[in-house]
């Protein structure tokens, strides 16, 4: 699974903190998905598109997706 | 209402904060028995109670990825543990030549035990080397991670 976690942060101005905060895990499990150690599970998934207002697919995609449209 | 943080991360600084705090007065409870001789055998099984409940309030307050780390730095580390404990078993069971020098060498360590000596110690030692597993797993996973 890819996701554009740290490009949509980035594009905000969020640190990694904000965005734990914001989604009220801790920020090393922000950094382990936006390092793709680690896929959030649906209701996380969720979340993080209710937080960045963005459909859930607009942040993640599956690795043969990205793939093909790269 | 409840007195506890909303946040799931305030929350959770508050139980490890709480649990820190437990802990310094569990060490200085023991200090004090040892230095001045004071009986607080009662007192440290309410403390223990108490950080036990603590470290179960803690883990409910884990995001799901702390708690996937968890569940597999006791996994791999029990395994870790376990195989710890084969590997003696094994020392102990056969009297083979390569075994005997491993053999004396733990018995040294450990010495002589009558039999119920022998189980209080067993059954310390087992949990001792899981959770030696547990943290020796999460340590790796917490430095690769950063």
């Amino acid at each position: 699974m890819r996701n554009r976690l740290k490009v949509l942060r980035a594009e905000r101005n969020w640190s990694q903190a904000d965005l734990a905060d914001k989604l009220d895990v801790s920020r090393q499990s922000v950094n382990a998905i936006e390092t793709g150690k680690y896929d959030p599970s649906l209701p996380l998934a969720f979340k993080i598109a209710a937080v960045f207002s963005l459909p859930i697919e607009q942040i993640f995609s599956a690795d043969e997706v990205a793939q093909a449209a790269e | 209402m409840s007195v506890l943080p909303v946040s799931q991360n305030k929350r959770r600084a508050l139980v490890r904060s709480l649990m820190i705090v437990f802990g310094l007065v569990l060490v200085a409870c023991a200090l004090a028995a040892r230095t001045w001789d004071v009986e607080v055998r009662g007192p440290m099984a309410a403390l223990l109670i108490v950080f036990c409940v603590l470290a179960v309030l803690e883990f409910a307050t884990f995001d799901e990825i702390a708690k996937r780390a968890h569940y597999i730095a006791w996994y791999w580390g029990s395994v870790l543990g376990f195989i710890c404990i084969a590997l003696m078993q094994v020392v102990f069971a056969f009297e083979a030549p390569p075994f005997v020098a491993a053999q004396r060498t733990l018995m040294d360590w450990f010495g002589h035990a009558d039999a119920s000596g022998s189980f209080a110690a067993g059954m310390l030692f087992g949990p001792l080397l899981m959770a030696a597993g547990f943290f020796i797993v999460r340590g790796i996973d917490w430095m690769r991670s950063r």
